[in-house]
């Protein structure tokens, strides 16, 4: 089977698993209890014409199966319908967060990767020392403390006691307009989030990747490459590690995948305007129609970076780029 | 604005007798408008920073950081939140009782609840007391009636009927009509012979003191032997249930009002829609009551229609007053003159974001107010009512009429004053004709004149709009015209006590010339095309979605107080920085070198902080430098001040500017050389490394 | 005169949950420049901890308690692990790991592993490096056009003789194969030991060669010692080892060897299991097995003896039974 078709057998399967994501997502948010328009309508106390043309605007006026086919139709060309909220375009509120999001889990992300693989493997490496121990502790602890509590220590400290980092938002009000301040601005008002993020996510890359490691240092090329002499940093990132990674790539893609939800409470704490506080926003106004837009969006990204995953597993194991 | 004032005697009188009287002809700053709070004149901040945080937490951490000076919601239950800053004396607090209720409404048409008997048996089930102590944990105010709390004054029923806590009285009544007890326990349904359908309760579980309340009664109907179906659903199962199809017996609901009391006819009279009067109650005597509660065409016909519809109300039953809760509000104590509306927000207002102001800063300051919400469509024509659009929509724009937060009285605003006649519509009936005489020094905040074109157009426009939010203040108005520049006249069909409100006060002003051309109204986002412009207190200057809205200080406000600095020329200075003033003085031919010249930076709080002497030349030219190199950054007034001997009285001069410093940037350099050394170090690791791994 | 490699009463032990694993225990041997030896003995009796440790490759739960490694004068157990990583390691002794199959690292080429050994210890350019390689693939017997293939993409047999290549890449003093050929068929196994024999004359290599089979050992090395439970139970050469051995043990094993080349015998199996050696038995460890035990060789350890000419053996009973002369 040459890679072509490998490919295309695979993004086949992809866009099917994206219809069918879809579909349930449709159905879900029509099974769920509730209704938008009497939401609005209760907080604001609507009369009826109005109530009637909020159904219009919506497209809860049709019957399902008409519904369906345009929400499919629509979805496919980009339009997620209008939040029930914001009443504004779904893609236009998630395009003007993203960039934010991005940048913010982003730049945790990888933060955290490169941290968590690195103390991964330094802990896999000096196996049951003090360094793994304390590690693999901090590790844990960080992955299992509550997000928001964090953040919210992390504020009450750095922010209200120490005032060594801004309380809230993507810049300072208002936004500096020197394009360098800006950027340090935007890069002091990511300090305490990103710490957050890293806080809670290098734990689970380091346990994973210490795993990965722990596994193949007791390869048998791993004794081969000691007894030829390499020093212990070339056994370690070089022999060790393109090993290792094959699991960890499956883990990176993802995170990737699920960047864009990814710093769901993170984002609403420190008040970064990104979609992780959109989404919880959300969830809160159960803003269905936005809820729906963005898992589509997510579902797609998961998607693509396990079909990245698949790829990038073929770059690392000439086993699999064979086949 | 730099005012120059020459002091001139002797040769110099002519002048001096000119300059005296372009300065007595200049418009002097009103007297500000008298109220309840106090005079009231501002604004005294530069900028309102409306700050969006997402989550109620981190607004809280704001206010202890002090970034929040004032917040949009505050629950009581967060007390203990912003006990730090109440112990460290940098919090205070306003409280009062909120101005609305909660209570139990019943679905009025719907057998048994058909019956009045049968709605006040359940009233005997209510420990309201016991609600108050162990739902609100003391947080606040058993409520008897309707119009109750104590911001309503005299509106307030005295005469009401209450029905005590008393669960054998109920079913002693309960008896009375026929519900007697089956052998289960429950009650026998008497049209049908058999055990009475269940009453469905909904109560939202976004409030646990409803929540609370939904069991305490289902709790008692147990006992009574009244079967239920208790349902505690989120706002989006209860809404539509309630507001939308009055799918329901029982219904934990709560309701806030406005200054105006005439609401009390929306939730209770039989034409009132269903969204509105969900309890569908219908009663031709409440009607009537309600009739003149709305449309009386004196306050003590209104007051009287008030009166009699909370008793009757209270005797019918069709919802049960329970209580209200503790409002309590905090704010940076660095504020004063706070104002506290209960039925707004607490502190969080447009009377104290315009005539607040900061102790030690009288002006130039800054307020920061906490939100935790994005405005949706700032707009006055704006369909929906959104909370925080509303906080910016009433300091941008002004109505005629201003209510005074305390006594509901009305204060002249963009009216100065105005008449109420009698008036015939054409097709006969009684109406009003309201005239507005408007204060002639108003400007649109982009510099147009305000008129009673705008009025008219105002008026006219929002009802052939069918502007949801206008319309049912602007169904009486028959026609509107102006008389003159500065007159506005309102013809309307009705005589109701409250029509001067609803035309007067409740309609904020728009201008003509930037809404005539918008088709819809309610569509229409002023705010991405700058067109947000009112007369208001303070403009808008610029808002960034999730982050944060900005508004200044309108320095042509008409209730600007005298000696405001806000508005005069600004100078912005970097501390270090220096700023020379030169002027040159010579009477006739003749260089005056004699004279003093002086700079005086004043604290925003009056004390001087540093003088500055000049300088002459020979040809009259003086130079003073004012150097802020030991001026701490803040906000300061500086004035330039020039005297010379020259006459008996000697001539001068004042010019008084605005002296913002700032402390020095970072030095920028540094990073730079930072991110060189790193990027440096980086590639020589990456080619020594590749240097030291051997192989492929 | 000394020998190129010289063990002294080594000792080793991995420590563990359960106790020491005695895997080690007072082993010595010498080697001579350009001498093979082979190394035989039931699996687990200690032939691959001896190994590793000649290189310092031990497991981290391995601790030395005693002896010595000399290489040519040089005491390599007091090495500090750079000056063993770069002087001794593959410049000096390099091997052929027990799992040759395992030992080449999945996602990289055959050459490119082959070159970096070269390039750890030799300041040549890649491309020089490179061109050994290729000469090295060629005598062993391997295509230089497969050069650049993966692990993977080799057979068996194939990834042996490029182990064997990797082994001479640094010219070597020792090499040490360990168990070369086990995983392979009887006819590759052949091939394969034909070429690390003819590599060995040719190059003038010592070279150690482990298996725990017999005939591999026969027909490949000039001297034989053979291992039981972590010592050495007899050493000497292979001709005298197959003709006379003197060791109950070495008997049992030679009597149970199917010749390659001799016609086949039934085999003369010994009763009963290795020791476990977390607790072996007290004095010669081999005495629960062997017919001729006496009561000495319950309690004290019999030393390493050269008995009769250039032939060791450690055993009480030796002289007492000339039966087995
Ligand atoms: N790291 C270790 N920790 C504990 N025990 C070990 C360790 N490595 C080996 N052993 C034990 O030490 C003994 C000797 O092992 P070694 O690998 O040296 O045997 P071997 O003679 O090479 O066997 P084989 O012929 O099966 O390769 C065995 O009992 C083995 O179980
Ligand atoms: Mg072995």
């Amino acid at each position: 089977m040459g890679l072509l078709s490998y490919v295309a057998k695979r993004a086949a399967f992809a866009v099917v698993t994206i219809l069918i994501i879809m579909t349930m997502n449709f159905v879900i948010f029509r099974m769920m209890p509730g209704n938008p328009v009497a939401m609005i309508a209760d907080m604001v106390r609507l009369r009826p014409e109005q109530v009637a043309r909020l159904y219009e605007l919506f497209g809860l006026d049709k019957p399902l199966w008409d519904q369906y086919v345009q929400y499919m139709v629509q979805s496919l060309r980009g339009f997620y319908g209008y939040s029930y909220y914001s009443q504004r375009p779904i893609a236009e509120d998630i395009m003007v967060r993203l960039p934010n999001t991005l940048l913010l889990v982003g730049t945790a992300t990888v933060l955290s990767i490169v941290i968590g693989m690195v103390i991964g493997i330094l802990a896999a490496a000096r196996r049951g020392s003090l360094v793994d121990v304390t590690a693999i502790s901090f590790g844990f602890l960080g992955n299992s403390v509550p997000v928001f509590w964090l953040g919210l220590i992390l504020l009450l400290v750095f922010g209200v006691d120490l005032k060594w980092f801004p309380i809230r938002g993507t810049t300072s009000v208002p936004a500096p307009t020197d394009p360098l301040a800006l950027v340090l601005d935007i890069m002091w008002h990511m300090t305490l989030p990103t710490f957050a993020l890293v806080i809670i996510l290098f734990g689970g890359y380091a346990l994973i990747m210490r795993a990965a490691m722990i596994d193949v240092l007791t390869e048998d090329y791993i004794q081969l490459a000691r007894a030829k002499g390499l020093d212990e940093r070339t056994v370690l990132y070089k022999h060790a590690l393109r090993n290792a990674m094959l699991p960890m790539v499956t883990v990176i893609a993802l995170a990737f995948g699920f960047l864009l939800s990814g710093a769901l409470l993170t984002e609403t704490v420190f008040s970064w305007y990104g979609l992780g506080r959109y989404i919880w926003d959300a969830i809160l106004k159960q803003d269905y129609p936005a809820l729906q837009g963005i898992f589509f969006i997510i579902s797609v990204m998961v998607v693509a970076a396990n079909l990245i995953a698949d790829l990038v597993y073929g770059f690392l194991d000439p086993r699999i780029r064979q086949e | 604005m730099n005012n120059p004032r020459l002091i001139l005697r002797g040769k110099f009188l002519l002048i001096a007798a000119t300059l005296l009287l372009s300065f007595l002809l200049q418009p002097m700053a009103t007297a500000a408008v008298s109220s309840s709070i106090g005079p009231l004149e501002g604004p005294y901040f530069k900028e309102i920073r409306f700050k969006i945080y997402a989550s109620s937490e981190a607004e809280v951490a704001g206010l202890l950081s002090g970034d929040v000076d004032i917040m949009d919601f505050f629950e009581a239950e967060q007390i203990p939140d912003i006990q730090p800053g109440l112990t460290a004396g940098t919090i205070e607090t306003a409280q009062s009782a909120e101005q609305g209720m909660w209570g139990y409404s019943f679905q009025c048409e719907r057998y048994p609840l058909t019956l009045t008997k049968f709605r006040q048996a359940i009233a005997h089930l209510v420990d309201k007391e016991k609600y108050v102590r162990e739902g609100l944990q003391g947080l606040g105010y058993v409520i008897e009636t309707f119009i109750e709390s104590p911001g309503y004054g005299p509106w307030a029923a005295t005469e009401y009927v209450t029905f005590e806590f008393n669960p054998t009285l109920a079913g002693e009544i309960l008896d009375g009509i026929g519900f007697v007890k089956g052998s289960d326990g429950k009650r026998i349904d008497p049209e049908t012979g058999e055990t009475m359908r269940p009453l469905t309760i909904i109560a939202r579980t976004e409030h646990p003191h409803r929540i609370y309340a939904a069991r305490e009664l289902a709790a008692q109907m147990d006992i009574v032997g009244i079967p239920y179906d208790l349902q505690e659903v989120p706002r989006s199962v209860a809404s539509p249930l309630v507001f939308l199809e009055q799918n329901y017996d029982i219904y934990t609901s709560g309701w806030g009002g406005g200054p105006d009391v005439d609401w009390l006819w929306d939730i209770f009279h039989s034409t009132s829609p269903p969204s509105q009067n969900y309890q569908m109650f219908k009663n031709a005597t409440v009607d009537a009551a309600l009739n003149r509660l709305k449309f009386g065409s004196t306050y003590e016909e209104c007051l009287e229609g008030a009166h009699e519809a909370q008793y009757l109300l209270s005797e019918q039953v069709p919802f049960i007053p329970l209580y209200a809760k503790a409002y309590l509000s905090p704010y940076n104590a660095r504020l004063k003159n706070v104002v506290d509306l209960p039925w707004w927000s607490g502190v969080t207002n447009a009377f104290t974001m315009t005539f607040a102001t900061d102790k030690t800063q009288k002006y130039g300051s800054v307020l920061n107010v906490g939100w935790t919400s994005d405005p949706q469509q700032p707009s006055p024509m704006y369909e929906i009512n959104w909370w925080w659009d509303s906080m910016l929509n009433n300091v941008i724009y002004d109505s005629l009429i201003q209510l005074d937060p305390t006594t509901f009285e009305e204060l002249p605003w963009l009216a100065e004053s105005w008449t109420t006649e009698p008036w015939t519509p054409p097709g006969g009936g009684s109406g009003l004709k309201l005239s507005f005489n408007l204060r002639d020094d108003v400007t649109w905040h982009d510099g147009k004149p305000f008129t009673a074109e705008d009025v008219v157009f105002t008026w006219t426009y929002a009802k052939e709009q069918e502007n949801p939010v206008y319309i049912s203040y602007l169904k009486g108005l028959q026609n509107a015209e102006t008389a003159g520049t500065y007159t506005a006249v309102a013809y309307l069909n009705t005589t109701s006590f409250w029509a001067l409100h609803w035309v007067g006060a409740n309609v904020p002003m728009i201008p003509k010339h930037i809404w005539e051309n918008i088709e819809d109204s309610v569509r229409y986002q002023p705010i991405a095309d700058g067109n947000l412009i009112g007369t208001g207190p303070y403009k808008f200057k610029e808002y960034k979605p999730g982050e944060y809205v900005l508004v200044e200080a309108n320095p042509k406000w008409f209730l600007k107080p005298a000696d405001s600095t806000l508005g005069y020329t600004t100078y912005t200075l970097t501390q270090g920085d220096t700023k020379p003033f030169t002027k040159k003085v010579t009477v006739g031919d003749d260089a005056i070198t004699n004279g003093t010249y002086t700079a005086t930076v004043m604290s925003a709080a009056g004390a001087t902080v540093k003088t500055f002497t000049g300088t002459a030349a020979a040809d009259g030219t003086y130079t003073v430098t004012l150097d802020t190199a030991t001026i701490n950054p803040g906000t300061y007034t500086v004035t330039v001040e020039f005297t010379a001997p020259v006459t008996a009285v000697g001539i001068g001069s004042r010019d008084d500017y605005n002296l913002v410093v700032e402390e020095k940037p970072p030095d920028y350099t540094m990073y730079y050389a930072g991110l060189v050394v790193v990027v440096v170090l980086v590639a020589v690791g990456y080619v020594v490394m590749r240097r030291r791994a051997p192989g492929a | 005169m000394t020998a190129l490699l010289e063990v002294r009463g080594l000792k080793m032990h991995y420590g563990t949950v359960k106790g020491d694993v005695k895997a080690v225990d007072d082993v010595s041997f010498s080697l001579e420049a350009g001498e093979s030896l082979g190394i035989a003995g039931e699996s687990g009796c200690g032939k691959t901890s001896v190994a590793l440790a000649l290189m310092k490759l031990q497991p981290g739960n391995a601790k030395f308690l005693g002896g010595s490694i000399t290489l040519d004068g040089m005491n390599v157990l007091a090495l500090d692990d750079e000056k063993i990583r770069r002087e001794v390691r593959w410049k000096r002794i390099s091997m052929v790991p027990q799992a040759a199959m395992n030992a080449l690292n999945p996602v990289f080429t055959v050459k490119d592993q082959i070159i970096e050994a070269i390039l750890t210890h030799e300041d040549v350019s890649e491309k020089e490096a490179e061109k050994r390689t290729l000469e090295l693939l060629k005598r062993v017997g391997i295509d230089p056009s497969r050069a650049g293939n993966y692990p993977h993409e080799f057979s068996g047999g194939m990834k042996q003789r490029a182990m064997i290549a990797m082994a001479l890449a640094c010219n070597p003093e020792i090499v040490i194969a360990d168990e070369p050929t086990t995983a392979l068929d009887v006819i590759v196994q052949a091939q394969v030991l034909k070429v690390i024999k003819t590599l060995q004359r040719d190059l003038g290599l010592s070279m150690i060669l482990i298996s725990h089979d017999l005939s591999v050992v026969a027909e490949t090395c000039e001297r034989t010692v053979i291992m039981y439970a972590g010592s050495i139970v007899e050493n000497t050469s292979t001709v005298e080892m197959f003709r006379h051995p003197l060791h109950p043990y070495s008997v049992g094993l030679i009597g149970a060897f199917p010749k390659l080349t001799g016609e086949r015998k039934r085999l003369e199996s010994i009763t009963g299991n290795p020791p476990n050696l977390l607790d072996p038995p007290p004095g010669c460890r081999f005495h629960p097995r062997c017919p001729h035990a006496r009561d000495v060789c319950t309690r004290i350890v019999p030393p390493l003896l050269e008995t009769h000419e250039n032939h060791m053996v450690a055993c009480h009973m030796v002289n007492r039974h000339p039966e087995y002369r």
